[in-house]
């Protein structure tokens, strides 16, 4: 068992990043719901959903943000589109009263009480499994997204007040809410449109990647609570860690939109897909269901070597031969994916005085 | 300018108008002078700074000090962006111009009033800023060495189209600085941080009206 002393702050120095296994990833939002739960359950976060998980081909969420603009082109900053409210929809309130109390329980149904903002018309994964392609060769995957907590954070590069910043400790992109002062060019900075704004408070608000848990030495609440087992943790530079491998040497996990220019420390196993049906219903073995260069579009050029790698590993498996990328990507130990930050979190001290205490939100 | 013995926060109150209202010319903050390419960048071919002058009154009662604000608007409807509206005090005695809102080497001190949305009702309407540019605005209470966070008081109306505006604050910040800047930011407009309209002038305080 790994202990807290052993994975103190005062150890840590480096960029953590994540890898997010496509080919497991079911889309069951289990890591949205655990990041929902720990941090952004207050007035004025009722919308803010800081890990989202979306079907690919779609929209996503902020409805359409692949097209909002932002990131870094040849050195220079592009301008970018602040997500709006209706934009990203949700934090709903729905017609309880009218339902279960107001005597109309058989002539209403329930649902969101339209507030006339146009927030009702889109939500967090509302085009949920909706993909693309005709049948039999429809087709879609899922992709989990968070803060991606770049290297070139425009977000930071934007911000008048200086509220926003980068720590050395683990690399995440942080903001002292008791400085931001709401002017949100942060929002429209960001490529990936992953920063909410909290209008009780006036200020802008993003995934910390589940800082106070890395300090105790505790995974990020989205890659604990995978029950896919897709989410790896680490610190980049760590060249015996599965991240360093999958990244560098294996080259099968690639950042999201790389042309955005932020260096993102998220990564991603692209998604590999049955082959084609002809229209005898013979199979194409030659053409993938997913369009490579759809694949391409999100991922970079990367993405043909990448899932070259996977199906030349997944043959030489299957022709009796052995692959350690493989045997990383299934995963046999749980704790395997999670680097130097395998504590769990029940077994911290969670008294008043202890720093564990800290681990979800502590503004009262 | 002359300070009127009285007032308060309501900017509808008749004794407003017995002080000496004076007209205030305003600018945008210079575009080379926003703090970060970014926002220069974006706002290069963008209009802001669009109101293009306030009337300003001065009042004091005790230790308090008013400062009433209007000016004319287009909208009265909380868009993105809050309708916005500040007074700043310099430092220095010989400040450089007061369309930076500041400097690194003059700060000045900041009462920033907000058109703030029914969810806000927690936040103050006035914010103590300490401001060292164009939207490098930081709470005063953040500021090491700064005097304390002061319960700044503020009202806001909207009425013909045009905003009056209360801002109330400590009489010693102004008895410190006898200098003032104001500033306008257009919220329908999307102007915040550094890309509000600004004093093209600083407007000199005279206290002596107060018996000081």
């Amino acid at each position: 068992m790994t202990t807290t002393e052993e994975k103190s702050v005062s150890e840590l120095h480096g960029q953590v990043a994540m890898v997010f296994d496509l080919n497991k990833c079911m889309g069951c939002q289990t890591c949205s719901i655990a990041c929902k739960v720990l941090w952004t359950g207050e007035e004025g976060e009722e919308h803010q959903w800081w890990m989202t998980t979306n079907t690919q081909p779609g929209l996503g969420t902020p409805k359409g943000w692949e097209e909002m603009g932002g990131g870094i082109k040849d050195g220079v900053l592009q301008p970018g589109h602040q997500p709006t409210r209706a934009e990203f929809g949700g934090g709903w309130d729905f017609n309880y009263n009218e339902v279960f109390y107001g005597g109309k329980g058989r002539e209403v149904h329930l649902q969101p009480t339209d507030k006339g903002d146009g927030t009702t018309r889109w939500g967090m994964n509302w085009d949920e499994d909706q993909g693309a392609g005709e049948y039999p060769n429809s087709y879609y995957f899922y992709l989990p997204r968070l803060c991606n907590h770049c290297t070139n954070p425009v977000c930071v590069s934007a911000c008048p007040s200086g509220a926003m910043y980068k720590r050395s400790e683990d690399g995440s992109v942080l903001r002292d809410e008791e400085i931001c002062q709401g002017a949100r060019f942060c929002m429209e900075a960001c490529p990936y449109k992953k920063i909410y704004f909290n209008y009780a408070r006036d200020v802008a608000q993003h995934c910390i990647l589940c800082f106070p848990r890395l300090e105790v030495g505790v995974a990020p609440a989205c890659a604990r609570q995978c029950p896919g087992r897709l989410v790896f943790v680490g610190m980049k530079d760590d060249k015996n860690s599965p991240i360093y491998k999958l990244v560098n040497e294996w080259k099968v996990a690639l950042p999201l939109h790389p042309e955005f220019g932020t260096e993102p420390n998220i990564y991603y196993i692209p998604p590999l897909s049955p082959y084609r049906l002809n229209e005898d219903m013979s199979i194409d073995e030659e053409t993938p269901r997913i369009p490579p260069e759809y694949l391409e579009s999100l991922f970079g050029v990367g993405v043909h070597g990448a899932l070259d790698t996977l199906k030349s590993e997944l043959a030489n498996v299957r022709s009796g031969g052995t692959s350690e990328l493989l045997e990383t990507l299934i995963v046999y130990k749980w704790l395997d994916l999670f680097g130097p930050f395998t504590t769990d979190p029940s077994s911290l001290d969670r008294s008043p005085d202890s720093q564990a205490v800290t681990l979800g939100p502590t503004r009262k | 300018m002359e300070v009127l013995k009285g007032s308060g926060n309501d900017p509808n109150d008749p004794s407003w108008n017995s002080g000496a209202k004076v007209k205030v010319s305003l600018a945008p903050s210079p575009i080379d002078s926003q703090p970060n390419h970014y926002i220069r960048e974006a706002w290069a071919n963008k209009e802001y700074g669009t109101t293009k002058e306030a009337d300003v009154t001065l009042g004091s009662e005790g230790k308090k000090f008013y400062i009433r604000l209007e000016w004319s608007s287009n909208v009265e409807k909380h868009a993105e962006f809050p309708e916005a509206a500040a007074v700043f005090f310099p430092a220095s005695e010989s400040p450089s111009s007061p369309m930076t809102i500041g400097t690194r080497e003059n700060p000045v001190r900041m009462w920033q009033w907000k058109n703030r949305l029914p969810v806000q009702s927690k936040l103050p309407k006035v914010l103590d800023l300490i401001a060292t540019g164009p939207g490098v605005f930081h709470p005063a209470k953040t500021i090491n060495g700064s005097n304390q966070s002061q319960s700044l008081q503020g009202n806001g109306t909207f009425e013909d189209g045009k905003w009056k505006v209360v801002i109330s604050g400590d009489l010693d910040v102004v008895v410190g600085s006898k200098k003032m800047g104001i500033a306008i930011w257009n919220g329908a407009n999307q102007e915040r941080a550094g890309l509000g309209a600004v004093s093209t002038e600083w407007i000199d305080i005279d206290l002596a009206g107060i018996g000081l």
